[in-house]
């Protein structure tokens, strides 16, 4: 995708006014298209970053975007607000031996779901994070099964565990 | 504080339903921590239905991938199906011609029309009122036959591909269909003039089910339910997409938050998917139907697609590579971010309650659980 | 209260007379491709269906609706190799038996089904459809098919999705739960064939595997008469047509 100047009039000044708490750098990007601006940083500032938008400039949050590459995990945290700006989004990259990224889901609810959905599927830790456990993946599944890496085949169906029919929901 | 897995006061029961209950209700788990008749926790367990749509989308060319994303919630298809197209089509830079533009409008609103329609059927079925569900169910059909005439599917699936739509339709067959809609509106009228009378039904419906302001935004929550809470987001009008900014409409929002809020929201919606088709279907451009993608090797890239479908909102995020290939698809569905919320409608309403906020509420399990 | 009585007499019967007449009403099926000399100049060697429904054989195309999604790539102007016919909705077939009669639901059930539906991991349009099968327009009651959400109280086991892995176990449990004599009816191509999210890690190939299929209808979704004509079938109240065949990938196992 072409990087353009970014369109976003709020966005554009953040790395030079980093928000409380953040440490920088962050970089700030145009984006083709429909989204008006992505933003880079480390992931330790993923969370002010993201509360700056939800407290500060009434953005709501849409969604986080895993991506697996090579020898890192990409980060998308999406945001929207009203049309005369556009979503924009924060991504942070984390090397896969760390394998660790810090929780939004204290300062804004809504990514709760995503951040255990992610954890089930990518085995990514969210540091802070309430409550990980069973969420995608029932009980049948073997341990350390995380179906949306690179390196499962999912082509094959596995070997599931007995489950029975009781459930109870993981507790603290 | 009480471990999830025990009960939280002497006396209390633990209730589970599902996965399989009812007559033909989607497969979900609820556990219902119940003292008496009052609801004091309410524990989902989704992904029930979980068929590995993000992971199954790799690697396929975009034109495939999309009939996963029209396919994985069949209700809202046609929502997805434009979601996903437009996230390709940004990656591509290619813009849908407008004619293709306003029939994407007019079959979303027509998708909308009938999901809202069946949601009332499901509200008026939960809460007994078995002529008014007959009534609305009667609608439903009507509408169904109505798309399937027009679009030559119930559900409106196989229109939708990336650059367009696969047929056109003339301007005679989209007038039809805005006169068939429209007798199908007035008769919605009634019904909505007589449930407003029915105090038995209202009497279950008023202060049930409450979600207020300040938990809906915590919780992010979207579409109608968000909006029967005073959220009034709308992917239409502030992350306008398609021709919606031609057209004169109104995103009705009201306070109360309980489950009649929520049925009034889905009235005023199905009036204002009314007034959307009727002003679209006098006014289709004259052109082509479909932007073919570019010959060749493909830009890659990744882009945001979203739609306000029938639920909410819906976001794509889509990664192609060159060959048109789907590197990662990421779906971020109205139902996953409202099942989050549901347990806030059900704690502190009576058992009985249950089925008839779940009916409200009107989610759907496919959609979540992907 | 009255007003509400007065509404329902008002508005008459709305009922489809199917099984004892044809319904001709526009919309009630979306029709499906119809196989045979491929229609337009497109080759229909060039031609790929994303599911792989179409094979082509000394010029003559077949469909397996099995597999067919409903895509519309294979009818113009997409595609232009086939032609949809209007209408038809009896597209229910019953699984090849064995010797040994199967359960006897035809004999003790003819008159009265009781129906219980499991979403194995539907889309929900399949669904929906199914739901459709008690409202006005179709209204099973009228023939003695019932849905109870009890396993116990059933003889038809409805299922539609393909079956993913977490439904696996609670969909056993539904059918063991049943008192013989059951059969089961599997709806929609993803029942039959998985659709086009299975065969894969997290969903079956359909529910030919796991459970014994008796009656099958295709279709994505089928349309509710397609599911009565299924019911009809399973009742023993309609016959089987002997020209269609089981096809591939649908085969009741042998127990």
């Amino acid at each position: 995708m072409k990087k353009t100047t970014c369109k976003n009039t709020t966005m554009k000044k953040l790395s030079e006014d980093l928000p409380p708490g953040c440490h920088g750098p962050v970089t700030v990007t145009g984006a083709a298209g429909r989204l008006s601006c992505r933003m880079e940083s480390d992931a330790a500032d993923i969370p002010p970053i993201c509360n700056y938008l939800i407290s500060k400039q009434g953005y709501r949050f849409a969604s986080i975007v895993i991506e697996e590459m090579p020898e890192e995990w990409l980060a998308h945290y999406i945001f929207y607000g009203d049309s005369s700006q556009g979503p924009v989004s924060i991504s942070a990259r984390v090397n896969k031996a760390d394998n660790l990224l810090p929780s939004i889901s204290h300062l804004i609810h809504a990514a709760d779901w995503h951040e255990r959905e992610a954890e089930d599927l990518f085995g990514l830790v969210f540091h802070g994070h309430p409550r990980l456990g069973e969420f995608v993946l029932h009980e049948e599944w073997p341990e350390g099964t995380n179906p949306m890496k690179k390196d499962f085949d999912a082509t094959v169906s596995y070997i599931h565990k007995e489950a029975g029919p009781g459930w109870h929901p993981p507790g603290e | 504080m009480a471990s999830a897995g025990r009960v939280s006061e002497s006396g209390a029961f633990m209730m589970p339903i599902g996965p399989v209950f009812s007559g033909s209700a989607e497969s979900a788990h609820f556990l219902l921590e119940t003292v008496g008749e009052d609801i004091i926790r309410m524990i989902p367990r989704f992904f029930y239905k979980y068929r590995g749509v993000e992971k199954t989308a790799e690697g396929l060319p975009a034109d495939r991938a999309l009939l996963l994303a029209e396919r994985f919630s069949g209700t809202s298809a046609f929502a997805h199906s434009l979601a996903f197209c437009h996230a390709v089509e940004e990656i591509w830079g290619i813009e849908a011609p407008r004619r293709a533009v306003v029939l994407r409008v007019i079959l979303a609103e027509l998708e909308r029309f009938r999901h809202h329609v069946a949601a009332m059927e499901g509200i008026c079925n939960s809460t007994g009122l078995v002529v008014a569900a007959s009534q609305a169910g009667i609608l439903e059909e009507d509408i169904l036959r109505l798309s399937c005439k027009f679009a030559g599917h119930r559900y409106l699936f196989g229109l939708n591909i990336p650059g367009g739509l696969q047929r056109d339709f003339s301007d005679t067959e989209c007038m039809e269909l805005g006169r068939g809609i429209q007798e199908i509106f007035v008769k919605l009228q009634d019904l909505e003039k007589r449930l407003r009378y029915s105090s038995s039904f209202l009497d279950r419906l008023e202060e049930v089910g409450t979600v207020s302001l300040e938990d809906a935004v915590d919780y992010g929550l979207v579409g109608p339910v968000a909006r029967a809470s005073g959220i009034s987001g709308d992917l239409r009008t502030c992350l306008s997409y398609g021709d919606y900014g031609s057209f004169e409409f109104s995103v009705p929002v009201e306070r109360e938050g309980d489950g009649y809020a929520r049925l009034r929201i889905l009235f005023q919606e199905a009036k204002q998917s009314n007034s959307i088709i009727s002003q679209a279907v006098s006014s289709i451009p004259v052109g082509g139907i479909l932007q073919p993608p570019p010959p060749g090797a493909k830009p890659s890239g990744a882009a945001l697609g979203w739609a306000e479908a029938p639920l909410g909102a819906a976001f794509h995020w889509v990664r192609l590579k060159e060959n048109g290939r789907v590197a990662r698809y990421r779906l971020t569905t109205p139902s996953f971010t409202n099942w989050h919320g549901f347990h806030l409608s059900t704690e502190g309403f009576a058992f009985q309650d249950f089925p008839i906020i779940l009916a409200t509420f009107g989610l759907s399990n496919a959609e979540c659980d992907r | 209260m009255s007003g509400w009585v007065l509404k329902g007499l008002k508005t008459g019967i709305r009922t489809t007379p199917y099984p004892k007449v044809e319904e001709h009403a526009p919309g009630v099926s979306p029709g499906r491709p119809e196989g045979g000399v491929p229609a337009g100049d497109k080759k229909p060697a060039d031609f790929a269906c994303p599911v792989d429904a179409i094979t082509v054989r000394d010029d003559r195309v077949s469909v397996d609706y099995n597999k067919c999604i409903h895509c519309a790539r294979c009818l113009p102007p997409a595609g232009a190799i086939l032609v949809k016919p209007a209408g038809g909705y009896e597209w229910a077939y019953k699984i090849q038996r064995d010797a040994v009669d199967p359960g006897g639901v035809e004999k003790t059930c003819r008159r009265s089904l009781h129906i219980r539906v499991v979403d194995g991991g539907a889309c929900n349009a399949c669904l929906s459809e199914v739901s459709q099968i008690t409202k006005p327009y179709y209204d099973i009651h009228r023939l003695g098919f019932f849905i109870t959400p009890a396993p116990r109280a059933a003889d038809l086991l409805l299922l539609a999705g393909p079956v993913t892995e977490h439904m696996k176990l609670p969909l056993k449990k539904a059918f063991e739960a049943m008192p013989g004599p059951k059969v089961v009816m599997a709806v929609g191509t993803c029942a039959l064939s998985g659709g086009i999210f299975g065969p894969g890690f997290a969903s079956g190939g359909g529910v030919a595997g796991f459970l014994p299929v008796d009656i099958a209808v295709p279709g994505c979704p089928p349309p509710p008469l397609a599911i009565i004509h299924g019911l009809l079938l399973a009742a023993g109240r309609k016959d089987p047509d002997p020209t269609t065949s089981p096809g591939p990938g649908c085969r009741r196992d042998a127990q």
